[in-house]
This record gives C-alpha cells, sequence and structure tokens, in this order.
C-alpha cells in the first residue's frame, strides 16, 4: 500500500430530505482518507450510515455539505458526463444484489463497460471470455441471470466490475446474498485483486469478512467511531479484535 | 373489513386500476354499439345466421374483446402480488384472497358497464351521421336484443375472470408472490452443427410462411382472408424463432461495440417477450379485419360493421398493448440506475428509452402495414377501393400505434427518472 491518497472525504454531511421537516442527517461532518492499494472495511449496525457513506464517496449519491476526492479531483466540480466516463474507467461496483441487468444475457451484462469505454468487438468478446474462463462462468455467458445461482450471479457481478482493469473497487455487502463457501471464494478473489495492487472499499458486517481487508472503520449513528489496522497481525488475531471492537460497540449500547 | 381492503387497493393503484376500468369501458360500450349496428338489418342476424360475414365479425371482435379483458386482469391480479403474500403470511385463507380480488374487478366493472352502455347510446347518432355521409340510406337505432347479446357477452367474459381469479388465488404461495416470475424459457447458445441447419430450415419455412401469402394476394385478391390467416400463422412462428434469435445475436455480437444499442435491443428482446401475444393480436386484428373488409365492399351493413370493429378493435388493442408495455417499464428503475452504476449518462439513458419504445412501436406497424399495404395496394389498383380509403384505413392502425407509443415514452421516462431528478435537484442544493 503506497502513501499515495485515491479517495478522500473532508466534512463530509449528508442530509436527507433537505430543507423540509423530515430532514435526517445521515452523516455528519466526516473526514476520511483511502489510500492507493488499500483494502477498507466499513462496519457498523444497521441504520449506522454505512451504505450512505460508501455511496456518497463512490459518486453514486451526492453530499449534501463537505468534499469527495477522487485522485485528487473533487466529484463535484466534474460535469454529469465526467462522472459517468469517471465510473466506467476507474471504478467498479459489487452489490449484494448483484444489480446485473435481467433483461440481459451474462455475456451482455459483462461486455457493457467495454462497450462504454470504446473497446472493439473483437476485444470485447475477447477479454469477456478470458475473465469469464478465470472465474470459471464461461459456460454461463449465454444464459440470462434469472437461469443462474446466487454465487454464480455474484461471480458475473464481480466480472463486470473487473472487466475494465478498474482502479477502485466498491462493495455493498457482497457476500449478502452468498452461503459460506461463495463467501469465502468472493472475499479470497477480493484478496488477491487487492494484492495486485487494486484499491477495495467493502461495506459489511460480518467481522469474519472484515478480516480480510488491512483496515477497518467502524461507524455508528453517523460518525466514525472507531477505526483499526491490521499492521503485522495475523487474519485470526485481526478477526479478534475485530470481534472485540463491534462487542465493545454493542457492550455500549446495552449501557444506554 | 375485505371490501376496505380492496377499496384501497384500487385506490393505491390508480393508474393500473384506472386502465383496467378503462378496457371495460370500451369492450361494454363497443359490443352494445356493434350489436346494434348489425341488428339496425333485419337481414341480418349475427347470432343465429351462421353463413354471413357479420357473425365471423362478431366472433373475432367477442374473443378479441374478451382476451383483452383477460389480459387486463391478468396483469392487474399479478400487480397485486405482494398484497396477496401479505394477507397469507397474516393467515389469509383462499376465500379471503379470493374476495379481496374478485370485489376489487366487480367494483371497477358495475362502474365500467352503465359508463360503457351510455356512451355506446350517445355513440349512436355519430355513426348515424358517418352513415348519412356515405348516402347507404342505413340508419343504426337501439335495440333491446342488442342489450341481451352484449350483456351475455360480458357476463360469460366476467365468468372467465372469475375462474381466472379463483385459480390464481389457490395456486399462488407466498414465495411465487413475493417475486414474480422473469422470463422463462431456454436460451441455450446455437453451434455449428445438425441442429442449427434444422434451426435454419425452420426458420426460413417461418419466413416464408408469413411472406408468400403476401405475394399470394397479388395472384388473387378474393383470397385475401385466407391469405391473412395463414401469414399471421406465419407471423406467429416467427415472433419467436425468428426474430428473438435474430436480436439476441444483434445484441451480443453485432451491435457489441455499441454500448446504446447493446441496453436497448436487450431491452427490446424482453418486451416483444413480454408483449408478444399483444403483438400478435393486434397485427392479427388489423390484417384479418382489413382482409374481410375489403372482401365485404358490396354490402353497405357488414362493410360499416368491420370497419367500425376495425377502427374500435386496434384502438383497443394499442389500448392493451400500452397498458402491458406500461406495468412493463414500470419496474425498469432499478435497471435504469444500475445502467447509472455501470457509467451510463442521463443523456445515454434518454437515448436507450427512446430507441426502446420506437423500435417496440416501430416494429408493431412495419409488420402490420406490410400486410396492410399490400392488401389495400391490390384493391385500390383494382379500382375497387378509393385512395383516400385506403389512407384512412392506413391511419386506423397507424395513429392508435403512434399515440399509445407516445404516451408509453411519457410513462417510461416518468418511471425511470424521478430519483435521478432528485439527485441532481441535491446536486444543485449542495453547490
Amino acid at each position: 500500500m503506497s502513501e499515495k491518497v485515491v479517495l478522500e472525504a473532508k466534512h463530509l454531511k449528508k442530509v436527507y430530505n433537505y430543507h423540509t421537516l423530515n430532514a435526517f442527517e445521515a452523516l455528519h461532518d466526516i473526514n476520511f482518507q483511502v489510500f492507493d492499494g488499500d483494502f477498507v472495511a466499513i462496519m457498523g449496525p444497521s441504520g449506522s450510515g454505512k451504505s450512505t457513506f460508501i455511496n456518497t464517496i463512490s459518486t453514486i449519491d451526492v453530499p449534501t455539505e463537505g468534499r469527495v476526492y477522487i485522485n485528487k479531483k473533487e466529484v463535484r466540480s466534474m460535469t454529469e458526463n465526467e462522472i459517468g466516463r469517471f465510473r466506467y474507467q476507474n471504478l467498479g461496483f459489487i452489490f449484494q444484489d448483484f444489480n446485473l441487468l435481467d433483461t440481459h444475457t451474462m455475456f451482455e451484462n459483462i461486455a457493457l463497460p467495454l462497450s462504454l469505454a470504446h473497446v472493439n468487438k473483437t476485444e470485447i468478446e475477447k477479454r469477456v471470455k478470458e475473465l469469464a474462463e478465470a472465474m470459471g462462468i464461461a459456460e454461463l455467458l449465454h444464459k440470462f441471470p434469472y437461469e443462474c445461482s446466487g454465487g454464480q450471479r455474484q461471480r458475473v457481478a464481480i466480472c463486470r466490475a473487473l472487466i475494465n482493469h478498474p482502479h477502485i473497487i466498491v462493495a455493498d455487502e457482497p457476500t449478502g446474498n452468498l452461503d459460506s463457501a461463495n463467501s469465502a471464494e468472493l472475499m479470497s478473489i477480493l484478496q488477491q485483486l487487492n494484492q495486485t495492487g487494486v484499491t477495495i472499499v467493502m461495506v459489511t458486517h460480518d467481522p469474519l469478512i472484515t478480516s480480510y481487508s488491512t483496515r477497518v472503520i467502524y461507524i455508528k449513528d453517523g460518525n466514525i467511531e472507531k477505526e483499526l489496522a491490521k499492521g503485522d497481525m495475523s487474519q485470526d488475531a485481526y478477526f479478534q479484535k475485530i470481534v472485540e471492537l463491534n462487542s465493545e460497540e454493542s457492550r455500549e449500547l446495552l449501557k444506554k | 373489513m375485505i371490501l376496505r381492503d380492496a377499496l384501497r387497493s384500487i385506490q393505491k393503484d390508480f393508474s393500473k386500476a384506472f386502465f383496467y376500468w378503462l378496457i371495460f369501458v370500451l369492450t361494454t360500450m363497443f359490443i352494445y354499439l356493434f350489436f346494434n349496428i348489425s341488428m339496425s338489418d333485419p337481414t341480418v342476424d349475427p347470432i343465429n345466421n351462421t353463413g354471413n360475414t357479420i357473425t365471423y365479425v362478431m366472433i373475432i371482435v367477442v374473443i378479441l374483446c374478451s382476451v383483452d379483458i383477460l389480459f387486463a386482469n391478468d396483469f392487474y391480479v399479478k400487480l397485486k402480488g405482494k398484497d396477496l403474500a401479505v394477507r397469507l403470511i397474516c393467515g389469509g385463507r383462499f376465500i379471503q384472497i379470493a374476495s379481496f380480488l374478485m370485489i376489487q374487478t366487480m367494483l371497477l366493472l358495475v362502474l365500467a358497464i352503465p359508463l360503457g352502455i351510455l356512451l355506446s347510446y350517445m355513440a349512436i347518432p355519430m355513426v348515424n351521421s358517418v352513415l348519412a355521409l356515405s348516402n347507404h340510406g342505413f340508419l343504426v337505432t337501439a335495440h333491446a336484443d342488442a342489450a341481451m347479446n352484449a350483456t351475455i357477452i360480458i357476463l360469460y367474459v366476467v365468468f372467465w375472470i372469475i375462474l381466472l381469479n379463483m385459480s390464481f388465488a389457490y395456486r399462488n404461495a407466498v414465495g411465487m408472490l413475493m417475486n414474480p416470475s422473469g422470463i422463462t424459457g431456454s436460451s441455450e447458445p446455437m453451434t455449428f452443427s445438425v441442429g442449427l441447419i434444422k434451426i435454419k430450415i425452420r426458420q426460413t419455412i417461418d419466413v416464408l410462411l408469413f411472406l408468400v401469402p403476401i405475394i399470394l394476394i397479388y395472384f388473387n385478391r378474393n383470397l385475401s382472408v385466407i391469405c391473412s390467416l395463414i401469414g399471421m400463422v406465419g407471423l406467429n412462428f416467427c415472433l419467436s424463432n425468428v426474430i428473438a434469435p435474430w436480436l439476441s445475436r444483434q445484441t451480443s455480437q453485432k451491435m457489441v461495440e455499441h454500448p446504446r444499442m447493446v441496453a436497448a435491443l436487450g431491452f427490446v428482446r424482453r418486451d416483444l417477450k413480454v408483449l408478444r401475444n399483444n403483438i400478435f393480436l393486434f397485427i392479427a386484428c388489423a390484417v384479418v379485419l382489413v382482409s374481410m373488409l375489403v372482401n365485404s365492399l358490396d354490402n353497405d351493413i357488414a362493410m360499416m360493421t368491420i370497419l367500425l370493429s376495425y377502427i374500435v378493435m386496434t384502438f383497443l388493442q394499442a389500448l392493451a398493448l400500452m397498458f402491458k408495455f406500461g406495468t412493463e417499464v414500470s419496474l425498469r428503475r432499478r435497471l435504469f440506475m444500475t445502467l447509472n452504476h455501470i457509467g451510463f449518462m442521463k443523456e445515454d439513458q434518454e437515448i436507450i428509452i427512446r430507441r426502446e419504445v420506437k423500435y417496440v412501436y416501430g416494429f408493431i406497424l412495419v409488420i402490420t402495414l406490410l400486410y396492410v399495404i399490400n392488401i389495400l395496394l391490390v384493391y385500390t389498383a383494382a379500382g375497387d377501393l378509393s385512395w383516400k380509403m385506403s389512407l384512412f384505413l392506413m391511419a386506423g392502425a397507424v395513429i392508435p400505434l403512434i399515440l399509445c407509443g407516445f404516451i408509453n415514452l411519457f410513462l417510461y421516462r416518468r418511471a425511470v427518472f424521478p430519483k435521478l431528478k432528485d439527485e441532481s435537484e441535491e446536486r444543485i442544493n449542495a453547490e
């Protein structure tokens, strides 16, 4: 991991139903940095603002106040077209419910980011087939998402996220709909990618999944409560620390 | 309690309930008007006399009206899936679920029938003024028998709706209701083998079955009805065996470099699968009725009845098509959010929507006109039909489709973009 900051949030604030009586502040003045090659896990209880946070720092949502910088460029200064281009060139998204287009085959789903990047037909076919082969889904390319299992769909979602060789992968509960075997496999894929230099920002509530990361931040009620770095710890020791971190926070809730 | 819930459910899905109700109103109106016209000529008895053209037209019209109502009912009931699932989870019994559905349908039907009858009575002077223009000396009057016949037909349709709703309530489990089925069916790839040759032969036969009848009409125009019927059988096969695989090839291979086309054609492929029956009904109804009309030019009453049937049925079929397309695209917002995450900009998404609507309606229009224009051309060239009348008949198919296309485009944009609009508003607020 280098010291180069690839993603930065400064005084980030997100208010839903802004200027209305039902205004709700989901994030309060958050400052946060992600370094090149980082593998950050974002944890927190339900309703703590994890998904709002990840959506806001990854251009899906817009902050009410504050600034988000990706590769030193402020997101709000980009036009809608620039953001679109930025997404397919630099970001890969993986979601809990896969977010595949049910109307398109697996091949078409994976090919879309390449198509957007103006890659030629032969190259698209070659790259999709190669990646699908590597992910073990080559025989599923002609099928529609509803014809495949959850694990297979998540692999396709990963292929789509990786096909353009993005610098940053944003994953929101990527193992949420997978069984333990598929979850472990997905995490080892993400870990391997991280080792090749891809930056990963992942939301999860599972300490075991978090233990694959190199750093964890704990969000509660829209604030970053705690941070924990893996450092030289083994995955097992790191996992223990994460469990302790979660337990401490849960016990504080009990005291209330 | 169930009545109150049913009323709330109608209120919640008001726009869908409105379209469902509108189909009932138009169907009732048309069936009454149809019987009044046919019974205004004492020589015609469409119920007992099985040999005349009007009897055949009546059979076609009644079948199409019934199918429209059944389609509309099926969609309305499926939309209530989550409501029904919640009721089942809370311990709802079969009879309660069935009553919940039946009360909604019956309420809409009760509100629709009187209005349909009233509108059909109000339309009689208008039809007479059109008839007076053509100087046929024939006037349409209101008949008690017409009301009786139409009521029997509507009750017959209602009987089927009751059966349909009962079976829906009986066979559905919570899981199925919460997760409505996607498109099913095989999507196996074509490989270069004996299978591919068989497929190619089959596709060629289907295309020939669709196109050859058009040529035959030029040889013997009196065969236009039979040729149209054979052509529609060919169309039915072409929709599944030729168009769908062709679209898949375009999306996955030929157009794969063009992101907007990949997205739009994928959506069109899905639309053609979902709307298949409606598309077929629209085209078949327009083509068969036009061919029957040009074969009845020497019989004023038959011609007027078929003309009226043609205009109303194309309108009704286009409305049913729009209703089903509208329901399908109302679920697309999530897919467009996914496109947004992948990197499709709002401008791209607008273009994708416009292309999709244009391709779907364009396809229906082209296939319909392919038959209609050729039939009209043969009769116009022979001097049996005026150019004005030919253009009028073409407009009868084109105008409802174009109108429904624009309404669908509006509904589609409204279904897909509210969230994106909110986002840009938030962006403006933030700045």
